[in-house]
């Protein structure tokens, strides 16, 4: 009665389903982390799933393990248990069975942990949506994907180089959106990831403003009061979802054809534009994706100590082969921009983004 | 203070100068102080500093790390709430001129008065050294070597792998010499002994007292009297001033739930696999006396490759596994199979199988 069970279906690429508490203090105050993926939620629960998430307590280590170190991970050849992973403020116990789906059905993912580290079980289920894609020859990208006249266009870059920006101003020009911080690439074309954009209280928009709902609204001037409060340490942000928002302004399966990866530096002026080669742009784009899934990453890397032959620690070639195969037919640039974007440097960029050369 | 280890590295760290009670945790590298020198590798400033981040043009990433050609700028913190707080600033990452480190971090109080130099040499120096030796073709482990006889055996593995139960019994009683547990210092295919901060006198400790590893806390309380009672000169602890000493085998000891202990022999790519992530994964791990996860550094890296994937620096962690590489061509390298809890009966099968197998 307290659990619900949460059926979730990407594109029928990706299929995963999510068993976890009703409700929590943290979700309470930060909203729920799985209304990320509410767009592809699914009311037939019935199906075969990719990946389950099971959000429970685990206590020790089922018996199929073989090797063990430091006396909290245990690892088999399809298995995989720690308990107290630490990392960042991340404290989780984990257990992952069906690892590398040698056994038939989904591989099972329990994990449990503080309400504060709960908080990045959307970045877990990312990256098994990441490695999911990569088994089925598409690659998710962490960058904000808007459809222009001429096609869709790419914008990567890590937080902080202006993707919410990007997609709040895209809503006021009355773009289409194919993803605010992920966009999935297959066969050239681009399908939309909706997710939950984090804002914060300087990005809202007046549009938005008046489309949130109140407790967001009040969220956000948590958020803010807790910034200010901390010196700018402690930044809460707060998930809103354009699923939601604009339903009708999200679009899917376009052909990919201008690609931005996007560095801000902080003496930068003017906005710059430089053409890059298929290389450079996917060796940018492979960078980002591992920076995003540093948590998970060293878990499998200790995991890699014992079985160096797993599809989590060797599934960067491929995803980077995806990308070289998707990226080939589009324009693709490096765009130097301000580290505060002011309206003139915004009217810049999307001159860029609409301008059909 | 100035540091010279092995000839192979120069560099000098000068600290806050705070009184400490624990000075050997503070100063890890004491046994390898030297004279002034000229021909630094690096510079480490431990305390406050002005970053020059706003004279460059650096790029920002993920709000707290800013990344020029040669600089890197961060803010970061660790531990619940983030308790540990600290900034780090490196000039010259362009592998040509010597570096620059800044380091200057909030401690809790305890830290501050037991340590206060200990998490910059945790963050930052222990991982750079990995890098640093790399870079001179050097080997920096994470393992333990063992002589005997003028030849010598590193003990490489994750940590529960009952590396330092097996030394210890080694020396005990079969008259090995300990060169280093934790960290292994490899050149050409000679290991040199190596000294970390207080971790060979634990295992000298354990030697006299214990039967393995697991250190009650009565034990761990008489040793840190001892330690605190050695007082703070540095410079009249004795230190093995051993030369190189040629590698006779590598062994990779991995603890499984079998019930016997397994030795074979394995081809050199699994086992250079091996040796990298156990580096990378045990400077990643949270340290225990100050629970900070030293591996940030190799985050760090990660993040610094994204706006600079061809970075010279960046680039020299891949040399260290052709470093590995050279070193496997010549030396016989074994996996050793061990049961989870230890007893002191596996040295005994796993001694007299490696004595067939070389004879």
């Amino acid at each position: 009665m307290y659990r619900e069970d949460v059926f979730f279906n990407i594109h029928n690429l990706v299929k995963f389903r999510v068993h976890c508490p009703k409700y929590s203090a943290s979700n309470l105050m930060l909203g729920n982390p799985l209304s990320k993926y509410k767009y592809y939620k699914e009311e037939d629960k019935n199906q075969e799933a990719d990946f389950e998430v099971d959000v429970r307590k685990i206590s020790v280590p089922k018996n199929k393990w073989h090797c063990h170190s430091s006396g909290k991970n245990y690892y088999g050849e399809n298995y995989l248990f720690c308990k107290g992973y630490n990392f960042k403020l991340v404290n989780w116990d984990i257990e992952i069975e069906n690892l590398n789906k040698i056994d038939d059905g989904p591989v099972k993912i329990t994990v449990f942990g503080d309400p504060l580290s709960l908080r990045w079980i959307s970045n877990l289920i990312d990256f098994f949506i990441h490695k999911q894609l990569v088994d089925r020859d598409a690659a998710l990208v962490h960058a904000a994907g808007v459809l222009s006249a001429n096609g869709a266009i790419m914008y990567s870059g890590r937080s902080g180089c202006g993707k919410t920006t990007l997609i709040s101003n895209a809503l006021e020009s009355g773009l289409l959106l194919l993803g605010d911080n992920y966009v999935i690439l297959k066969d050239g074309l681009m399908k939309n990831f909706i997710g939950s954009m984090s804002i914060y209280w300087h990005n809202l928009s007046e549009t938005l403003s008046e489309k949130i709902s109140t407790t967001d609204y009040m969220r956000l001037q948590l958020g803010s009061i807790v910034t200010k409060a901390t010196a700018r340490k402690v930044k809460l942000s707060t998930q809103i979802n354009l699923g939601d928002l604009y339903p009708d302004k999200i679009t899917n399966d376009k052909p990919f054809t201008k690609g931005f990866v996007v560095f801000s530096g902080i003496q930068t002026r003017e906005v710059g534009v430089t053409e890059i080669q298929d290389k450079a742009f996917a060796t940018q784009i492979l960078q980002n994706q591992q920076c995003e899934f540093l948590v998970l990453s060293r878990l499998f890397y200790d995991y890699s100590y014992y079985y160096q032959q797993n599809g989590y620690t060797n599934q960067w070639q491929t995803y980077y082969d995806i990308l070289m195969k998707n990226i080939s037919s589009a324009e693709k640039y490096r765009l130097d921009l301000p580290y505060i974007l002011d309206k003139k440097a915004i009217h810049d960029m999307f001159d860029l983004f609409t301008r059909g050369d | 203070m100035y540091y010279n280890i092995h000839n192979e590295l120069i560099f000098k760290i000068t600290s806050t100068n705070r009184k400490c009670i624990f000075p050997k945790l503070n100063y890890p590298f004491h046994p390898y102080v030297c004279k002034k020198q000229d021909n630094l590798d690096f510079v480490l400033n431990i305390g406050e500093f002005r970053p020059q981040v706003s004279n460059r043009n650096a790029i920002s990433v993920d709000y707290n790390f800013y990344f020029d050609e040669d600089y890197l700028y961060i803010k970061d913190f660790e531990g619940r709430l983030g308790r540990y707080h600290w900034e780090l600033e490196i000039q010259g990452l362009d592998g040509k001129s010597p570096l620059t480190i800044n380091f200057n971090s909030k401690l809790p109080h305890h830290v501050r008065y037991l340590y206060p130099d200990l998490p910059a040499q945790l963050i930052v120096l222990r991982p750079l050294l990995y890098h640093l030796f790399s870079m001179k073709r050097c080997l920096f482990l994470h393992a333990g070597a063992v002589e005997k006889d003028g030849e010598s055996i590193v003990l490489i593995g994750r940590s529960g792998s009952c590396k330092t139960s097996i030394i210890m019994d080694l020396v005990r009683k079969y008259g090995w010499n300990l060169m280093s547990d934790e960290h292994a210092l490899i050149k050409g295919f000679h290991a040199y002994p190596f000294q970390f901060s207080f971790i060979e006198d634990l295992v000298n400790y354990g030697i006299d007292h214990l039967k393995d590893e697991n250190y009650s806390s009565i034990h761990k309380i008489r040793f840190l009297a001892g330690m605190a009672n050695e007082g703070s000169n540095l410079e009249e602890r004795p230190l093995s001033r051993m030369g190189g000493v040629p590698i006779k085998a590598l062994y990779i000891l991995t603890s499984t739930n079998a019930k016997k202990v397994t030795i074979n022999k394995v081809t050199s790519t699994s086992l250079l696999h091996k040796m990298f992530i156990n580096n990378l994964c045990e400077w990643g791990s949270i340290d225990s006396t100050i629970s900070i996860s030293s591996g940030r550094f190799i985050e760090y890296m990660q993040m610094y490759s994204y706006p600079f994937p061809g970075n010279i620096f960046v680039q020299g962690w891949i040399r260290h596994k052709e470093v590995i590489e050279s070193l496997l061509e010549k030396v016989p390298a074994y996996l050793v199979e061990l049961p989870a809890s230890y007893d002191q009966s596996f040295i005994e099968q796993w001694f007299t199988d490696i004595d067939e197998s070389y004879s």
